[in-house]
């Protein structure tokens, strides 16, 4: 279960004027939900995403996630909780262009040995269609390969929520299609995903479909 | 899959950063390394060529002293016995005591059983008018030498002069066209020519030479002498205060003066000598230190010039690292990496180049030190390195390099993922 309660994040450039990222935000992710957050750029989805990832302290309100009031706890422990419990999807990928395929699905083995192991890699790869390149690097995948990586990756250490960050936003339709699919799928199972996105496609596959504009979160009438 | 294989991966990706950053540790490491072996060696051989140069002076030194040892030895002191009533400034200015003691003090003297001294012979010395010739002349009276007791007879130092004969100096003879065996006149008595001195360029040049029972007779000095020779002591040759203190303790009468310093003057003169040599010595060892000092005050600078410039570019070479890997920073941040793990990963790779690239500078090191033509006589080039600084060199490289990777690897250790993942 994810709370976020009057959740509210400034940034203040030294040059402009301030900017609310995030206005008394009220959220509430159950078990098998899938939410979407539409919105236009700088309309503070990121800002949200992150908060809500344990990675951005808010200013004021309250984040609780498996009931715990999570910027209350140690960094560590956030650290340890975000490990468990949270798998990220970014535009971007963020792969590690070193390391294999197989090796990207394991990143979080860096930080836990004991966590899935090579077993579960393979099964995710075969999942979402890359178990053939398992060796290859990021630079030796398409774009739409690269991203059913970062799933994976996010997937790995059976999360129960994932944050996806514009997670179609570089991708064919197929892949994008395929993506959206895992997500879901991620949700039925009984996961929790918050994506944010510009594409309305993408938001009109979650279950709960919500708009932010000037950091105000907002459900769609 | 874990940080070790992470490790490895990211270094053979970023190859040319890799080998940049070893080539860097590794020429350190050879100059360091080079530098300081160059140091102990030339230390050795300093030590080598001090003590070779040392070891000559004393031998040379040791001859000296023994050479003087066996001069002085064989040339002994002279010294004269006078009365202890004779002013020495009317002796040194007159050339003659004008005082006189017993003909009887030689025998004492011969019969006490001294040690230092080799030969005894008594004197009358006074300075004359010689009427026949209109010139002032030194005439000494001299007789043989007394025997000394309890002493194995030696070969007279002086010849008596015969009864009834003269021995001249040169300036008495030189210009008259006399000859041995002439006869002449001296103070009324006819003397047969014994012998005609040639120049000595001294008061002998002057001298005239009768028998003592003559000379006694003429000045009206019967049994008396104003003088004893007491030639050749055959002491230390520094201790002229011994013989003089054995001499008066018998003759308690008397008071003995050194009139010949020649032994004195070689003696001083080859102290010198080695003293010189001492000096010559001691400046070359210093010009052997100066160039040490250089050499160490050189290494002083190269030393540390080095380590900071490698040290600069291992850190600029991590900055740049960290700022290509903030996206990895980001999603190992965000997946629960630490923070202190992330410090660690960056100063784990400073550490390992250092490492690893201390190795082949060593490599280097003794490449280059083989390389070095020494003279022929000079030490092997191992020869007085010393393994602790070298032991030093290479714990100190890994670490060195972990220092200059620590502002870098802070910096990567205190990237905000949020920032990083939002910025991306």
């Amino acid at each position: 279960m994810l709370t976020l309660t009057q959740v509210r994040k400034t940034y203040r450039p030294s040059d402009r004027k301030e900017v609310v990222a995030l206005h008394d935000v009220e959220l509430g992710l159950k078990p098998g939900f899938f939410a979407a957050v539409r919105g236009p750029s700088g309309c503070g989805k990121s800002t949200l995403l992150l908060t809500a990832g344990l990675l951005q302290r808010p200013d004021s309100g309250q984040v609780r996630f498996q009931d715990q009031d999570v910027y209350s706890i140690s960094r560590e422990e956030r650290a340890a909780l975000r490990r468990r419990e949270i798998g990220f999807v970014f535009q971007q990928f963020h792969l590690i262009p070193y390391l294999s395929l197989l090796d990207n699905i394991r990143l979080a083995d860096c930080v836990d040995p004991e966590s899935q192991g090579a077993e579960r890699a393979e099964a995710l790869a075969e999942q979402l269609g890359i178990s053939h390149r398992l060796d290859h690097t990021p630079g030796e995948l398409s774009v739409g390969e690269r991203q059913r990586v970062a799933l994976a990756r996010a997937l790995y250490g059976n999360p129960s929520l994932i944050l996806a960050d514009e997670p179609t936003g570089n991708l064919d339709p197929d892949s994008a299609q395929r993506v959206l699919d895992e997500l879901a799928l991620f949700s039925q199972k009984g996961g929790m995903v918050l994506m944010v996105t510009h594409d309305p496609e993408a938001a009109a596959r979650a279950t709960h479909p919500f708009t932010m504009n000037q950091g105000i979160l907002e459900i769609p009438s | 899959m874990n940080l070790t294989r992470l490790f490895r991966r990211e270094l053979s990706f970023r190859r040319g950063h890799s080998l940049l950053g070893l080539l860097a540790v590794s020429l350190t490491v050879g100059v360091v390394a080079t530098v300081q072996m160059r140091l102990d060696w030339q230390r050795a051989d300093t030590r080598r060529v001090l003590d070779a140069n040392r070891q000559e002076v004393e031998t040379l030194f040791d001859t000296l002293e023994d050479e003087m040892r066996k001069i002085t030895k064989a040339m002994g002191f002279n010294v004269m016995v006078l009365p202890s009533e004779q002013n020495l400034a009317d002796f040194y200015a007159n050339d003659f005591a004008a005082k006189t003691m017993p003909e009887e003090y030689v025998h004492t003297l011969a019969n006490a059983g001294i040690i230092t001294v080799q030969h005894l012979l008594p004197i009358l010395q006074k300075k004359v008018f010689w009427e026949e010739e209109s010139t002032t002349t030194l005439v000494i009276g001299v007789r043989d030498e007394v025997p000394l007791a309890d002493s194995v007879p030696k070969s007279p130092l002086l010849q008596p002069v015969p009864a009834g004969h003269i021995v001249l100096g040169y300036e008495l003879h030189v210009n008259r066209g006399w000859k041995k065996g002439d006869t002449i006149t001296f103070q009324g008595r006819n003397f047969d020519i014994h012998e005609l001195k040639p120049q000595r360029g001294n008061k002998d040049d002057i001298t005239l030479w009768i028998p003592l029972d003559t000379a006694q007779t003429l000045f009206g000095k019967e049994d008396e002498i104003n003088a004893i020779l007491a030639l050749q002591c055959k002491c230390a040759w520094a201790d002229i205060a011994k013989v003089r203190e054995e001499l008066v303790n018998i003759l308690p009468g008397t008071q003995v003066i050194e009139f010949s310093g020649r032994a004195l003057a070689r003696a001083e003169a080859r102290n010198q000598a080695a003293e010189t040599r001492k000096e010559v010595l001691e400046r070359e060892s210093r010009n052997r230190s100066e160039l040490l000092q250089r050499e160490e005050r050189f290494a002083g600078t190269l030393i540390p010039l080095v380590s900071l410039g490698t040290m600069g570019l291992l850190a600029t070479l991590t900055f740049l690292n960290v700022r290509d890997r903030k996206s990895e920073i980001g999603i190992l941040r965000a997946i629960g990496l630490s923070r202190g793990r992330v410090l660690q990963l960056f100063l784990g790779k400073a550490a390992f180049l250092g490492l690893v690239g201390m190795l082949p500078g060593m490599g280097v090191a003794v490449a280059l030190m083989t390389q070095v033509t020494l003279p022929e006589e000079a030490l092997p080039w191992q020869e007085g390195v010393q393994t602790l600084p070298l032991l030093m060199i290479a714990c100190l490289a890994p670490a060195l390099q972990s220092i200059a990777a620590w502002p870098p690897a802070v910096w990567a250790a205190n990237q905000d993922p949020a920032t990083i993942l939002h910025e991306d």
